[in-house]
């Protein structure tokens, strides 16, 4: 196989697929991505059996001679990382010996022949098949990945469930102490129910742009598939019975407090300093009018900060994690953020203001 | 006068009793194997009070007939061997001929059997010396009765420990021979309570799920392997699945549950490094061999053997672990955060690093540094004494101050500071993350005694724990200094911990200690985490204003080399 390009060309692609790459692996070759030439075009693909990226490229790559290599992935990366920008000659001999040439540089590595790479199986029929735009997908990403659980002993929750019914396309992330809720209409298509783990959703959230264009999304018995730009990732699903979250976001709140988004996330992260463990719990008590949020350290010392809020009702306090507020500050969105609470053992909910479509459950603190 | 006296019979049967039947679970152990060896199908057990007060076996095996029956009780009676060669070839469980006689010196015993084709049962009574034969109405099988345990030796009656205690000890009993003796039935009921009941079944597999529950069940992998003659049979955890006590390796040689060292060892050495040291596998493991090649009448319970070619032994078991581990690979995912470098992988986990436990100090978040355990903006590092240089793989921090330089074991000194903070508060009660989604989980026997037992204690850590049934619980909120840890883990561990202490030490004041110590290890840094400047300043100045720097469970924390110590070595004085 011979092939040339350009640096940059080359390396925005090799990018795209090295999240993919195995690392460590039991399959040494997993430490490799799979080059191969299909019908004038490039294709790269890396995987670790559980999530794949391949990526192919048309016009910005001269191919010679045809022909397929697996390459050690870090340090072919690393090597066109380093190159100058300019065009670079990859050639392969029959010996799988590779040959990198970049004006006056010469590398030489190592592949391993394709026969060694684990076949990537076509799936059979997907059961779904819808398209969301690129930039809401993202975002819906964006807003329930921090809430997953990191806690390996319940698989379920390492994942974001996405759920297809009625027309509207739902995702949630749960770790057990808080929820994100999340929907969006999508076009005619069959219902689904599966938990996607966050490996592919952190590599999509990267190559996601925020443009018009649409990423189709097509779901498999045991597998999802994501198709955009040049493109086609596939993940394994993550296999369990998710826990209901209708019952929890469909919780009732009898307090609504509606306060600035800014102007409370500083105050909450003023107020954690003094919050001294680090799962630090903050206490916020309402008030007509306003937010007191306070922290105490026994031994340290004792923060409070007050906040002008929309309230109107009976005094009440709770305590949260102040991590759990802040994470949800941070991607709400809106210049308001509006509170809804029930009681000092009750989860609390977090919105924006007039919308429904994104709800975000925090359980408090006994303290 | 003589001064050397021939001891009376009776005398010298409460003597050897005392060897074979130490407390009411070797009574159970006893008769349940002569059960066995008698081919019952179903046995049922029933005690009252840890079995002091009673003890009744019965079982439908093939009982015993008149005659047997009256000297059954006798001592070196058995129907097991008859001569001498036999010993060496024994395939039943009980072959000493000292089981009920041992037994019917020390308590009041009443024996009912009917023997597999005869109409009439008949009815042994024992009590000391006396003995009566009646007829008596029963179904096939044997029934075997004993009351008031020891009530003729006061000396063994005052070391028997609590019911409860003791009605673990046969729990342990009926549980570990249920393994094996898959395909018969066993029933348990204490003080009318049920606490075992598991009905025949054709395979291993069947009956692990019945006893130790769907969950860990799911989680086994089979082993098999045959070398020389011996066969080795069984089913093993995953590494990730590690126990912190050993008792959960039952290990059987010919169908008898034997603890033996180098089986163990063999296990452990199996696993490898996939297990920290400090924790075991659940394993059952069945080991068959040539009765020749091992003697089990190395003592009266029977609990040791020997083993003619041990090295053959341990190497078989090894392969035979180590095979399905290499096979399945069952190795744990690396968590993002831990055991890796977040600096360089900070980009493609971002989503995960920000809250998996220490944040990384590159993170530009400035909140993510703050809402971790020290204060960044009110650090002036003139007030600390020692300075960190440096985190060497992730594990030890690289200190000096005025007079010597300092290797600190990371996990060990906080897990110091934690411990100190923990007793420190103690018992103010501890602020409790509540749980979204409550966690269910289902204990032993046991452990769910223990947990029972413990409930306002865990509270006071923040561990608001609800019964839902005899042996389940369900996991309402969390301590909240656990942060993200998997909490039903570490209620498990604190369990075990409890449990593998608890028959030295009943004091209120130790099962705190090990309440303490072992929320605090899981609740501090692990070797592997990345630590920033300020939290290492702040990890290691707390640390040597501890007490000592030690671990609680007494691993050392800190290496100290004073300057002086320095000149020495480079020779400059």
């Amino acid at each position: 196989m011979k092939i040339s390009c350009k640096k940059n060309d080359l390396l925005e692609n090799l990018q795209k697929i090295e999240g993919a790459v195995g690392v460590k692996t039991t399959l040494p070759v997993l430490n490799n991505f799979l080059v191969e030439t299909i019908d004038k075009k490039l294709h790269f693909t890396a995987t670790d059996l559980e999530l794949t990226v391949k990526c192919s490229v048309g016009e910005s790559i001269n191919i010679i001679d045809p022909g397929a290599i697996t390459i050690p992935a870090k340090k072919f990366i690393d090597i066109i990382r380093e190159l100058p920008d300019s065009e670079i000659l990859i050639d392969v001999n029959e010996k799988n010996n590779i040959t990198v040439k970049c004006d006056k540089i010469v590398y030489k590595l190592m592949g391993l022949p394709k026969s060694e790479y684990p076949p990537i199986l076509e799936q059979k029929k997907e059961t779904v098949n819808f398209k969301v735009n690129k930039a809401v997908f993202k975002e819906m990403i964006r807003k329930t990945i921090f809430a997953v659980s990191l806690d390996d002993t319940r698989k379920i929750l390492t994942g974001v469930l996405l759920v297809v019914e009625n027309n509207e396309m739902k995702m949630v992330g749960t770790d057990g102490h808080r929820l994100a809720f999340i929907k969006n209409q999508v076009g005619k298509t069959e219902n689904t129910k599966i938990i996607i783990p966050t490996k592919v959703l952190n590599e999509l959230q990267k190559f996601l742009k925020e443009d018009e264009d649409d990423v189709e999304i097509l779901v498999y018995e045991n597998q999802i598939t994501f198709k955009f730009d040049n493109l086609v990732v596939t993940s394994r699903l993550i296999d369990g019975q998710y826990p209901s979250y209708e019952q929890i976001i469909n919780r009732i709140f009898d307090k609504k407090v509606k306060v600035n988004t800014e102007i409370l996330t500083k105050a909450v992260k003023r107020v954690s300093l003094l919050a001294i463990d680090k799962a630090s719990a903050i206490k916020i008590k309402a008030s007509e009018g306003k937010l007191l949020i306070n922290a105490t350290t026994a031994d340290v010392g004792e923060a409070e900060e007050e906040v002008a809020a929309d309230y109107k009702g009976e005094e009440m306090a709770i305590a949260f994690n102040a991590k759990y507020v802040a994470d949800v500050l941070k991607v709400v969105g809106t210049e308001d953020v509006e509170i809804q609470l029930r009681d000092t053992m009750s989860a609390g909910l977090v919105k924006a203001p007039n919308a429904e479509n994104y709800l975000y459950i925090i359980m408090p603190v006994r303290i | 006068m003589n001064t050397i006296n021939i001891l009376p019979e009776e005398l010298v049967k409460k003597i050897s009793a005392g060897e074979v039947i130490e407390r009411p679970a070797s009574v159970v152990k006893e008769l349940l194997e002569n059960s066995l060896d008698a081919k019952a199908k179903n046995i049922s057990v029933e005690i009252r009070q840890g079995g002091s007060k009673l003890i009744r076996i019965k079982d439908d095996g093939q009982g015993m007939n008149r005659s047997d029956l009256e000297i059954c009780a006798d001592r070196h009676t058995t129907s097991k061997i008859k001569q001498l060669e036999d010993i060496f070839n024994i395939s039943t469980l009980g072959f000493r001929g000292e089981a009920l006689s041992s037994i019917s010196a020390v308590s009041k015993t009443e024996i009912i059997s009917r023997f597999k084709n005869s109409a009439e049962a008949y009815k042994l009574t024992l009590k000391g010396k006396l003995k009566e034969i009646l007829e008596a109405e029963a179904s096939k099988g044997t029934s075997i009765t004993v009351k008031e345990l020891f009530y003729n030796v006061p000396a063994r009656l005052k070391f028997l420990k609590s019911p409860q205690t003791e009605t673990g000890h046969i729990n342990d009993i009926v549980f570990k021979l249920a393994i094996y003796n898959y395909t018969v039935g066993f029933k348990l009921e204490a003080d009318g309570a049920e606490l075992l009941n598991a009905s025949p079944v054709k395979s291993l597999q069947e009956r692990l799920y019945q006893l130790f529950g769907a969950e860990s069940a799911a989680e086994f992998m089979e082993i098999k392997r045959e070398e020389q003659g011996l066969i080795v049979y069984g089913f093993i955890s995953k590494p990730q699945n590690a126990k912190s006590s050993r008792n959960y390796i039952y290990t059987f040689v010919n169908g008898r549950l034997v603890s033996d060292k180098t089986i163990n060892h063999a296990i452990s050495s199996g696993y490898g490094n996939l297990i920290p040291s400090g924790r075991f596998p659940l394993a059952v493991i069945f080991l068959t061999v040539d009765p020749e090649k091992i003697d089990v009448n190395v003592h009266p319970t029977k609990r040791e053997v020997k083993f003619s070619n041990s090295t053959l032994i341990h190497g078989v078991t090894e392969r035979a672990v180590k095979e399905v581990l290499v096979r399945e690979k069952p190795v744990p995912e690396i968590n993002a955060g831990i055991g890796v470098n977040i600096a360089s992988e900070n980009e493609r986990s971002s989503g995960y690093t920000s809250f998996s436990g220490l944040p990384p100090l590159n993170s530009s978040e400035a909140f993510e540094k703050r809402a971790s355990f020290i204060q960044e903006g009110l650090i002036n590092e003139d007030n600390y004494r020692l300075k960190p240089l440096y985190q060497a793989k992730n594990m030890y921090i690289i200190a000096v101050d005025k007079e010597a330089v300092y290797v600190i074991d990371q996990h060990v000194a906080h897990e110091k500071i934690r411990f100190e903070e923990l007793k420190k508060k103690h018992p103010k009660v501890q602020g409790s993350q509540q749980l979204l989604l409550p966690i269910g989980i289902n204990l032993n026997n046991k452990g769910s005694l223990i947990l029972k037992e413990n409930l306002k204690e865990l509270g006071n850590f923040g561990f608001e724990i609800e019964i839902i049934g005899k042996e389940s619980f369900m996991i309402n909120g969390v301590p909240i200094f656990l942060n993200l840890k998997s909490p039903e883990k570490v209620l498990i561990s604190v369990i075990e911990q409890l449990e593998d202490e608890l028959p030295n030490s009943h004091s209120i004041k130790d099962k705190q200690d090990t309440l303490i110590k072992t929320l605090a290890c899981h609740s501090a840094v692990r070797a592997g985490d990345v630590l920033g400047y300020e939290q290492m300043l702040i990890l290691i100045n707390d640390f040597i204003k501890c007490d000592l720097p030690y671990c609680p469970h007494g691993r050392p924390g800190m290496i100290k080399i004073t300057f002086d110590e320095l000149d020495k070595n480079f020779k400059r004085t």
